[in-house]
């Protein structure tokens, strides 16, 4: 499935998160994958688990760091498909 | 840059005070050979911690960088698993009036580390009182957990060991230590009676308390005697792992007043302990420069015990297996020293068929002649090396 800035995220409940110095970790305890992500990728990942909704985490980023909008929607989608590739986020059905 | 990489340079990278060494001093070329002593010695998980608040972590090979943090992801899951079947355990031991206190390294993950991906363990390890003992087992049976290493000797287990230990099958098995008695069981020379410990319980506090309801830990001074008589006698000085003595550290920075130095150093006495604590505490400050005040050294130094020779002897790595065991025999009585031997010598059809991985008892009688020429190998080999040592002059 492709997934654009109308895509709707949720977080499985068995990835944590730990913030590690400068990093923040996300592991998956169901199946013991882990992801690392700099400050920038924390803070979409601290949206995408608290809005689900990638276009609210887009407009939020886009007003608090210096990125072009391309830029960022590109970064955006391609995080949050890493992250469902790796199990620690899934997309959500309309029907749920 | 470090001449080689050792426990000191270790010891300097995981400290949280001023450091001799960082991240920046060292080759690339170095990194191998560290992440390897840190696996090794269960400081990875602290080591990229430290690196990453420190801000070094970024200028690390990409290699080690991801090596580190991959360890310290490994060490949070499993130990994550570890504090979900603490809670279970703690939970079904408290609905059947059993008292349980965590040990060793849940324990200090739990209290003095300030997060739990930093201590890695490899067993869960608990304390019951005797007489629940096998309460405790059945327990732990109905959870899933297994006695999956076959005794050598019917009886030995009962008669060296002073724990019960279980395994969980599945992915990331969980071995669980379920503990009657502290340090050694009565066979050994410097066992204890475990009364005084369970005098010195308090319920756990801080920010886990919540999770783990009716679980208890030991008070601080309890907490450092236990870990370093475990270290230093049950295990050895030159076997005990630099986490511990990062432990031992820690436990001391964090206690503050509430580490009674007196009754630590009078409940050593009295055990005859004051050898192990010694040469722990000494150690511990050699590596992380631990505030242990003078006047404890000064009163420490002058007490002495009957298992100051042990405590020297388990200091340094033996060179072949029958000195490692000479080791042990050296801790126990006569009956648990003959019955050691034997049990060396002629272990259970069950033990051996574990020990060699072997599917039917038909090569039995192969494999009972194979170790007995692996026994004998080692023998010539402690001959030697014995040798070797008395030709060395002593300085």
């Amino acid at each position: 499935m492709t997934i654009n800035l109308d895509t709707q995220i949720s977080i499985p409940e068995t990835v944590y998160t730990q913030e590690v110095g400068e990093e923040t970790i996300l592991l998956d305890t169901q199946g013991g994958r882990y992801f690392s992500l700099d400050p920038v990728g924390t803070r979409m990942w601290q949206l995408l688990r608290e809005h689900g909704v990638l276009r609210t985490v887009y407009e939020t980023i886009l007003k608090e760091y210096e990125v072009t909008p391309e830029q960022l929607e590109t970064d955006l989608l391609a995080l949050a498909a890493k992250m469902i590739e790796k199990g620690l986020a899934r997309i959500q059905d309309d029907a749920e | 840059m470090p001449s080689r990489i050792d426990n000191h340079t270790l010891s300097q990278l995981i400290s949280d005070h001023p450091r001799a060494v960082d991240g920046a001093s060292l080759s690339p070329s170095d990194w191998p050979l560290l992440l390897q002593a840190a696996h090794q010695e269960g400081v990875g998980p602290l080591l990229y911690w430290r690196l990453s608040k420190s801000g070094e972590l970024v200028s690390l090979p990409t290699e080690a960088r991801n090596s580190l943090r991959g360890m310290y992801a490994r060490t949070w899951a499993q130990n994550q698993k570890i504090f979900e079947e603490l809670s279970v355990i703690t939970r079904l031991f408290h609905e059947k009036g059993i008292p349980v206190v965590v040990l060793k390294g849940a324990c200090f993950a739990l209290t003095i580390y300030p997060d739990i991906g930093l201590r890695p363990m490899g067993d869960l390890d608990v304390l019951v009182p005797a007489s629940k003992l096998a309460e405790a087992v059945e327990i732990a049976e109905s959870l899933g957990y297994a006695d999956t290493i076959p005794e050598a000797s019917p009886g030995l287990h009962d008669l060296l060991s002073h724990h019960a230990c279980l395994q969980k099958s599945g992915s990331g098995s969980i071995t669980l230590e379920i503990h009657n008695s502290l340090v050694a069981d009565k066979t050994f020379a410097y066992a204890v009676p475990v009364d005084w410990f369970w005098e010195q319980t308090e319920p756990l506090n801080g920010s886990s308390k919540n999770r783990f309801e009716n679980l208890l830990v030991l008070t601080p001074t309890a907490q450092l005697l236990y870990a370093a008589s475990h270290a230093m006698l049950q295990h050895g000085g030159d076997k005990a792992p630099l986490r511990w003595y990062y432990d031992l550290d820690q436990l001391i920075r964090s206690s503050g007043s509430r580490l009674d130095w007196d009754l630590l150093l009078e409940q050593a006495q009295k055990f005859a302990w004051s050898s192990a604590l010694k040469a722990a505490l000494a150690q511990t400050q050699d590596y992380f420069g631990t505030p242990v005040p003078d006047t404890v050294r000064i009163r420490l130094s002058r007490q002495t015990d009957h298992h100051e020779s042990l405590v020297k002897k388990k200091q340094s790595q033996p060179g072949t297996k029958i000195l490692l065991e000479n080791q042990t025999l050296a801790s126990l009585n006569w009956h648990g020293r003959a019955r050691l031997v034997l049990a060396l010598l002629f272990p259970s059809p069950a033990y051996m068929r574990w020990r060699y991985r072997l599917k039917s008892s038909w090569s039995l009688p192969v494999y009972y002649p194979f170790r007995w020429w692996g026994i004998a190998r080692d023998a010539l080999a402690t001959v030697i090396e014995l040798l070797k040592r008395q030709s060395v002059p002593r300085t």
